[in-house]
């Protein structure tokens, strides 16, 4: 883990060299930026190979990013009552699963799920009535042993 | 397989929509009234008109171009839209799909360009909405106007008309692109119909953010532009009381405003070349509409801020699989759900349907979204046909379709989303909640026909 100074460093630099990109991918002292952008609660859970961190909305909606012991974000979940903003959530991983969705998208029609799988970035949404919910992750940064179980029941 | 007469116009649409698979039998085409050897009888329910009903079909649908994905499940009504208070000033939209999965009446502006309805206002201007979906998205102004669903009227009902005129001044902002994946559905062709009547589990379309007007983390739902705005570019993301935003059609009924019924014809096999069945609005509200006691019944979470996974869900057990995001929706056109099972159900090649060499008859248990209550499990069979038998018929109704999006990595199952094949062959309850008899929460009900 980082310690705090490390921390505050890390946050400065992003906010100034790459303020849109924070998210999966990245070191968790991005994650002060989403608080700032949802308005958000925040709280950590420690576990023995990862840390949950918890961002709840005043509307009880939840985004929680898994930070490995590299202190990186290896997965999200997001429950929510609208549509999250992939573009700060999936960070450095949101072109891919933007071309993606917009591909699908062409589709047209209602939709209410859709999965991007590439070698390494695995993001699925599903949204039904003003319920969005969906998880991301890359494969690459799973903490080893880790069940993906985890990341959509918890 | 049963002959059925198609015209020609409706079986070239319906062979395009089948994709490459289906071109040799177009040399089976020379003009209307043909014998159509890929279409299947057509079904139905009997329907009476009464008070609280409406017919409603899964058919062809209103495209007026080829398309290349199949028009498959999807259900279709007629909906008269009025000038407020006056009902000499109608127009009658065909093809409208009726969408259990959201919330609101929402209608290409083309439609009712004729009615000049008023517009909800606020003082900074009128209310323009973006309604994302998963992926994709709509962008329109939104009005008020009477609305009309066989002998029962929604009056002064707010609802969106979707932006299909690409000529006009206020086109999607950069925001709403974004939200909507950089596609905008815009024409009836994109969309499948000529419109969306989202008549599912609760009353508003969006709720506390739009009433707060904080899309802090999100993307902006509804703004207000001003009056004779010459882009987006004056558009300012908006705050909207409840009674403005756009809302449900059924829950705005003076009666029967409770939920809704759909009955649907059995559909099996190849499919059907049309089903037509009946939509009963209100839940033990008259004779018609009467809760059956031997419906099952299952009630959707509400518990969002400790069960999110399972809020406005039910649960769904399938092969030794728990899955939390599960809800009935017409606006599905399959069964969705992903196979972890170790023998899985075959996948199709070339896409994310299932391809069984034969038809499967398979299993699943259907329980309470909160408080998993044992004796309140019911178990469910579905079939699972081949996808790619099925569209190479001309047939738009099909009983036995079913996919999932592939999925390489192993995952725990994310969500089973009972689509439109759920509903064929019964009489299906949708409580919104709030309203009389789901006060608490909404919930499901079902019986066999």
């Amino acid at each position: 883990m980082t310690s705090p100074n490390r921390g505050a460093l890390a946050f400065l630099v992003l906010l100034t060299l790459n303020p849109a990109w924070a998210g999966l991918g990245d070191f968790e002292s991005s994650i002060q930026e989403e608080k700032v952008k949802m308005h958000a609660r925040h709280s950590v859970a420690v576990k023995p190979q990862y840390s949950v961190h918890d961002l709840q909305n005043s509307d009880g909606a939840h985004i929680q990013q898994y930070v490995g012991s590299d202190g990186r974000v290896f997965a999200v979940v997001w429950h929510t009552l609208f549509k999250p903003d992939l573009s700060s959530i999936l960070g450095g991983s949101y072109p891919a699963y933007a071309q993606s969705a917009r591909e699908s998208a062409r589709k047209g029609g209602i939709q209410r799920r859709f999965r991007h799988e590439s070698l390494d970035l695995v993001v699925q949404a599903t949204a039904h009535l003003n319920v969005f919910s969906g998880y991301a992750f890359r494969q690459s940064m799973l903490p080893s042993g880790f069940s993906l179980s985890t990341i959509v029941l918890e | 397989m049963l002959k059925h007469f198609l015209t020609g116009a409706a079986l070239l649409l319906a062979l395009a929509g089948c994709g490459g698979g289906a071109d040799s039998t177009v040399t089976n085409i020379t003009g209307p009234g043909l014998n159509a050897s890929l279409a299947s009888a057509a079904v139905s329910v009997p329907f009476v008109q009464r008070s609280n009903n409406i017919s409603v079909a899964v058919e062809a649908g209103p495209s007026n171009g080829f398309s290349l994905t199949p028009n498959a499940n999807i259900l279709y009504a007629t909906v008269k839209v009025c000038v407020p208070g006056d009902p000499l000033q109608c127009q009658t939209i065909d093809h409208v799909q009726v969408d259990t999965g959201s919330v609101g009446l929402r209608v290409l502006a083309s439609k009712v360009t004729q009615l000049h309805l008023p517009v909800v206002a606020l003082p900074s201007g009128p209310v323009w909405e973006c309604y994302p979906f998963v992926i994709g998205g709509l962008w329109g102004s939104t009005a008020v106007a009477d609305v009309l669903l066989g002998a029962e009227s929604a009056m002064a009902l707010p609802i969106q008309l979707i932006q299909d005129d690409q000529g006009a001044a206020i086109q999607a902002p950069l925001d709403c692109s974004n939200a909507a994946n950089g596609q905008i559905l815009s024409s009836s062709s994109a969309m499948g119909s000529n419109g969306i009547l989202g008549i599912g589990s609760v009353t508003l379309d969006c709720g506390l953010m739009c009433l707060m007007g904080n899309y802090a983390g999100s993307y902006v739902q509804y703004y207000s532009c001003p009056k004779d705005a010459k882009s987006a570019a004056s558009c300012t993301p908006a705050a909207v009381p409840a009674n403005m935003q756009v809302y449900n059609p059924v829950a705005a009924f003076a009666s029967d405003n409770n939920g809704v019924i759909l009955t649907l014809p059995a559909v099996t096999g190849l499919g059907a070349s049309t089903a037509s069945g009946e939509l009963i609005f209100g839940i033990n509200t008259q004779s018609n509409n009467q809760l059956s006691a031997s419906a099952s019944r299952v009630r959707l979470g509400v518990d969002w801020r400790t069960n999110p996974d399972s809020y406005m869900n039910i649960t769904t057990r399938y092969k030794g699989q728990t899955i939390r995001n599960s809800y009935l929706d017409t606006g599905t056109n399959g069964l969705f759900f992903t196979d972890n099972s170790a023998s899985p159900t075959a996948r199709c090649s070339n896409s994310s349907w299932y391809c069984p060499t034969s038809m499967q008859r398979q299993t699943a248990t259907i329980a309470d979204g909160d408080n998993l209550l044992p004796q309140n499990a019911v178990e469910v069979q579905f079939n699972v046909g081949n996808a790619e038998a099925l569209f190479l018929t001309t047939n738009a109704a099909f009983g036995d379709l079913a996919g999932a999006p592939p999925s390489a990595a192993s995952t725990a199952a994310p969500s089973f989303s009972w689509g439109l094949p759920f509903f064929y062959g019964r009489r299906v309850y949708l409580s919104i909640w709030q309203q009389v008899g789901a006060v608490n929460g909404p919930w499901y009900a079902w019986s066999s026909l």
